[in-house]
């Protein structure tokens, strides 16, 4: 027996007539298509790209606050975390749970490529940006090529 | 270094992959209420429309963010609001009063 839901309602795609399973709040926010990021399965999605004079490092932290950002610099070693916890909604009922708490946590030994003076983090709109100054052992230098 | 890519090679990849950001749902009584997560996405940079039964979010931030939602008839398309907060987009609808639960009180005689 199918459970009536309202005249807006589709009928499931799924050919085998299943739609009576699936029935709660699947239904209720049906959609179609999905490709879900990596931060869904719980993992902290962080990168770190190589531009001419500096490392950058991003980790995705949407929802973080600047206290739940720790980063500290010793000896050549980066080491970098946040956490995101997900908030309890006081009041409601969980019909869909997709946001996972996010933990991240990672050292990056940068040794002497980068100089510790010449590192910078920004949070904005949930990205963490470290940057990290190359060291001049390691920057590429331009040789002027001079005419005689 | 190991594990390192050059910005060239990962902003074209980045830039050319539709993304479903992870999203969760909450109800209650006189709501219900939409968080998800787009990472990126600047205060002013989320774009939420309400067509019919149809909720699009649609953004840009470290990936092209995108999802449409079928939404239940019981919501007041007309009191939908959306704020958008440190990568984070909330979404709030309503539901309109026939749908909201009431005590009924039973006179006696």
């Amino acid at each position: 027996m199918f459970e009536y839901r309202g005249l807006l309602d589709r009928p499931s795609r799924d050919a085998l007539g299943w739609e009576g399973i699936f029935r709660g709040f699947d239904q209720l926010f049906r959609e179609f298509e999905r490709d879900m990021p990596l931060a869904s399965f719980g993992v902290v999605p962080a990168e770190v790209t190589e531009e001419a004079d500096r490392f950058v490092l991003k980790v995705e932290v949407p929802g973080i606050a600047d206290k739940d950002v720790h980063l500290e610099v010793h000896d050549g070693v980066l080491t970098v975390s946040a956490e995101r916890p997900v908030e309890a909604q006081q009041g409601y009922k969980t019909l869909r749970r997709e946001r996972s708490a996010l933990r991240f946590s990672r050292s990056y030994a940068f040794g002497d490529h980068v100089d510790p003076e010449k590192i910078s983090a920004e949070l904005k709109d949930g990205v963490l940006t470290v940057g990290l100054g190359k060291s001049q052992k390691v920057q590429k230098k331009s040789i002027p090529v001079r005419v005689t | 270094m190991l594990g390192i890519t050059k910005k060239n090679q990962t902003a074209a990849a980045e830039e050319a992959r539709t993304v479903s950001p992870a999203l969760d749902v909450f109800e209650n009584d006189a709501e219900f209420l939409l968080v998800a997560d787009l990472p990126g996405v600047a205060q002013g940079g989320a774009e939420v429309t309400l067509d019919r039964d149809r909720l699009l979010l649609q953004a840009n931030g470290v990936h092209r963010f995108r999802r449409e939602l079928v939404v239940p008839p019981s919501v007041d398309g007309e009191k939908v609001s959306a704020v958008m907060k440190a990568g984070v987009l909330t979404v709030r609808l309503p539901k309109r009063a026939p749908y909201q639960p009431r005590q009924i009180e039973v006179r006696t005689s």
